[in-house]
């Protein structure tokens, strides 16, 4: 997060800034595919 | 951290706790984590304060073992039979979180290590073999609900992000 929260139940703010099962998938699946690039830069 | 009240969004306090020198913190993920929390023999030398979140959470450790495995700092929740190709680390109510995921991820036939972290300060002080072992050699997934302020740095690396 980068910002301030916000007020609800943790099941709508959980989903609202993205901390779920689903975008932590995500996120991994994003890493491994750059992490497996060739590098850019010598 | 996590559900709160209308007045209150600490989404600035682990960082800010974390910064203050010889102070535990501690993030529980579950009820067996919290008991073993109070059993670390480090308490008594410095002070702790304990992050728990205000939502009910799932217990992803039915067992409470002969071994404290709070007292490490980090340990590995979920290891894979034939090794990872990601290590998801997470703290709190985050960790069941991060076990789900690694079950998404097993679908997509990516190999999920998640790493329970209940508290930064502790595993700092984990001999650089065991930090290694939990941490792991592949790309390092970060899984927790504040600002993304401190902590990074001594979980992730150039080619890991958080979420």
């Amino acid at each position: 997060m980068t910002g301030f929260g916000a007020s609800a139940p943790a099941e709508v703010l959980y989903r609202e800034f993205g901390i779920t099962a689903e975008a932590v998938a995500t996120a991994a699946l994003h890493c491994l595919v750059r992490s497996k690039m060739p590098a850019t830069h010598p | 951290m996590g559900e709160d009240g209308p007045t209150h969004q600490p989404v600035e306090h682990l960082a800010s706790l974390r910064a203050i020198p010889n102070l535990l913190v501690f993030r529980p993920g579950d009820a067996v984590e919290t008991a073993e929390h109070g059993l670390c023999a480090t308490i008594g030398s410095h002070p702790s304060v304990l992050c728990l979140s205000r939502q009910a959470l799932p217990a992803f450790r039915e067992v409470n073992g002969e071994t404290n495995l709070v007292a490490f700092g980090a340990y590995v929740v979920v290891e894979p039979e034939d090794g990872r190709d990601v290590t998801l680390i997470a703290t709190g109510s985050e960790v069941s979180i991060a076990i789900e995921a690694a079950k998404l991820l097993a679908k997509d036939s990516v190999r999920a290590a998640v790493v329970s972290a209940p508290c930064f300060d502790l595993f700092r002080q984990q001999s650089r073999e065991y930090r290694t072992a939990v941490l792991g050699r592949v790309p390092r997934i970060g899984v927790e609900a504040r600002l993304r302020a401190t902590g990074r740095a001594g979980l992730a690396t150039a080619a890991n992000s958080s979420v």
